[in-house]
């Protein structure tokens, strides 16, 4: 029922992002991320996926930026070195929440949809062949590196490589981990380039999946929140 | 009916390979250019890379790393089965076929996650429901119990809407009831490209005392006391085991795929933590899980899935190194290991670059070098040919001889009756006794 068309789902991610680069109250951005993205985040079974990003990316990067502008800088921008932390740490939660934002919204308009889906939107927004293989192989990405972690652990394990399970051994594994799982992420990420394009996947999962119209309440529900969250933030931003 | 002259220019011309439907068998030892061959004749070597080289139609090779053939889109069989499926309205057929593979009570777990055998059943589906003019299966299906594969491809003929035409290459074909229509042998190393060093089949060493280190102290037998295991949410795979395995002898587990035996090697050396029973020496219980991979080393069916290090000398080192073998005395091992399985001049090789067949020797190799008391070997003659599975053999019987305790799993049955130990068959998460042909 609220399924966008694929220009409408374009289009509002779009309007979206606009107002949300365009923010500048962390209150304001802090409402519509729990007033709107976080209910529709669960309404689509993406609450789980967003809030592992949250931790793992946003987080750290939210605790680096809290130290650059609220303790090292000590000020925003534009403002004198150490002459106003508060306002530093201000800026360091919008940037946080910003970023929080975009992630959501990206999740939002990419992984709201099967596979085949998803390619059908891009291919309607001109995305095509090679770029799709990008897209395709982003989203494989994540999940491959994983895979590959817990083989390489697995495999240290196996093999007697690892003394015993403590936290301090487990964190020893870490420079073991990193150089093969560059390796085999290069590695099955061009065979699987190959493959799809060899066996026509991409067009498959297409085939398999055909795209939908959309329905008119849910481009309307859709254009009319990122248009209003763009019209807000635009509004503020030139006063 | 396909000739070869029609795309492959180093075969002999006018080798004629079986009509639509059919099977073609191609025979040959490792490095006799059946790899390249079948590749060349999917269109992935020398000629045109898209694949479209029979009749303009798609060709499809699976490789015997059959994980690597899946596309890796979305995490679910029954997604990986549509996305391949595409428009093809032979959509039964297909969900027929996954049916005679066990596959269908699968379709919501990863593929990942399924065992070596059912993967390579799924990829053979999979590849169907493109459907080729030509599929190229690469010793991919070694990984199927003999019952299973001559099942499944006894269906996949059946199956008027195929209109494929295989080519398999599958070093156990003679202990299977396969039906063959055509054999093509390829003479010995006619299709080699000199130019390439990896190309050509490194000769095996000698097995002297120094290959297998000699164990530090008493051999330790294992017991295993009602073990039982089951993955989260889902139903047992290991029912009330009980064992007991001898150290210095061979024990053989066959069983159909997904029957548990890798779960079960998996628990032994430590990876996975037992819920239910004991793993236990004299009477005392082991812990594997808190000190994996000391008492018992295992090799994994995907030799890829097992390796740590960039190059083969460094992989190979790392087993001893981790048990505090150390300078000249490391580096003489290795050297020792490596001349055995004949691989010294590829110590400096990345190990990505390798063949499958000498990726799966130096995964064996790694194992052997760690000197471990219990060693597992997880399908060791997948790709190899007779003349490897021999010098396996041998390995194995020596290690037992110096009261290693092997552990041996493999769908093939010539080469169990190759090896001297006990046999164990599993199945439904238990062990059925006796071992017998019959029920295999």
């Amino acid at each position: 029922m609220l399924n966008p068309s694929p220009i409408c789902r374009g289009l509002a991610t779009l309007l979206a992002l606009v107002g949300t680069f365009l923010a500048k109250d962390a209150l304001l951005v802090a409402s519509v991320y729990c007033a709107v993205l976080v209910p529709l985040l669960v309404s689509l079974r993406l609450l789980r996926t967003h809030a592992k990003f949250v931790l793992a990316g946003v987080l750290p990067l939210a605790i680096g930026l809290l130290i650059l502008w609220g303790v090292v800088i000590g000020a925003a921008p534009g403002l004198p070195h150490g002459s106003a932390p508060i306002e530093g740490v201000k800026h360091a939660i919008l940037m946080s929440l910003r970023l929080a934002m975009i992630a959501g919204l990206f999740q939002l308009c990419l992984l709201s949809l099967p596979f085949g889906e998803l390619m059908s939107v891009l291919a309607n927004w001109g995305i095509r062949g090679d770029g799709q293989i990008l897209v395709a192989g982003s989203l494989t990405v994540w999940p491959e590196l994983q895979l590959r972690a817990g083989q390489i652990v697995t495999a240290r394990y196996a093999r007697g490589l690892v003394k015993n399970r403590s936290l301090l051994t487990t964190i020893r594994q870490l420079p073991f981990l990193l150089r093969p799982l560059l390796t085999w992420v290069l590695h099955t990420g061009i065979l699987r380039a190959e493959l799809w394009h060899q066996q026509n996947l991409i067009e498959r999962a297409r085939e398999a999946t055909p795209p939908k119209n959309g329905t008119i309440f849910g481009n309307a529900f859709f254009l009319g929140i990122a248009a209003s969250w763009m019209t807000v933030n635009v509004i503020r931003f030139l006063r | 009916m396909i000739t070869s002259s029609s795309n492959v220019d180093f075969v002999p011309k006018g080798m004629a390979l079986a009509s639509a439907g059919e099977i073609t068998a191609v025979i040959g030892p490792n490095f006799s250019g059946r790899s390249r061959f079948m590749k060349s004749m999917a269109g992935l070597e020398h000629h045109h890379g898209d694949g479209r080289t029979i009749r303009d139609e798609l060709a499809v090779y699976i490789r015997p790393d059959v994980d690597l053939s899946i596309s890796g889109l979305r995490p679910s069989v029954r997604d990986e089965v549509s996305y391949h499926l595409g428009g093809n309205p032979h959509r039964e057929s297909i969900f027929k076929l996954l049916r005679s593979a066990g596959l269908e009570n699968r379709l919501d777990q990863n593929p990942t996650t399924l065992s070596g055998g059912e993967q390579a059943a799924l990829v053979l589906i999979i590849k169907l429901a493109l459907n080729p003019g030509l599929l190229a299966v690469d010793c991919a299906l070694e990984q199927l119990h003999p019952e299973l594969k001559d099942r499944l491809l006894t269906e996949v003929k059946r199956c008027d809407l195929i209109r494929t035409t295989f080519l398999l290459a599958d070093n156990r074909l003679p202990e299977s009831r396969v039906p063959i229509e055509t054999a093509l042998e390829l003479p010995d190393s006619t299709i080699t490209n000199p130019e390439n060093q990896h190309d050509r089949s490194p000769p095996f060493g000698h097995l002297d005392s120094s290959v297998v280190l000699p164990l530090r102290t008493e051999p330790t037998a294992i017991e295993l006391d009602d073990l039982s295991f089951s993955y989260a949410r889902s139903k047992p795979v290991l029912k009330n085991l009980n064992l007991q395995l001898t150290p210095g002898k061979i024990h053989m587990i066959r069983g159909r795929n997904g029957a548990g035996k890798s779960t079960l090697a998996k628990l032994l050396c430590g990876v996975l933590r037992c819920k239910s029973g004991a793993i236990k020496s004299n009477d005392r219980k082991l812990v594997p899980y808190s000190a994996p991979g000391r008492l018992v080393a295992y090799h994994f069916q995907f030799p890829d899935s097992q390796f740590v290090a960039r190059t083969v000398g460094e992989d190979v080192a790392s087993g001893p190194a981790a048990r505090g073998l150390l300078g000249v005395a490391l580096s003489s091992r290795v050297d020792a290991v490596l001349a055995a399985f004949g691989l010294e001049t590829l110590k400096e090789s990345e190990i990505f670059e390798l063949p499958y067949v000498i990726r799966k020797r130096v995964a064996i190799a790694a194992i052997v070098a760690t000197g471990a008391k219990w060693m597992i070997f997880d399908e060791p003659t997948l790709g190899q040919d007779e003349g490897s599975c021999s010098f396996l053999a041998a390995v194995f019987s020596q290690l037992t001889s110096l009261g290693v305790g092997v552990i041996v799993i493999s769908h093939s049955r010539l080469f169990a009756d190759s090896l001297n130990g006990e046999r164990h068959y599993l199945e439904d998460g238990a062990f059925k006794e006796p071992w017998s042909e019959g029920r295999l």
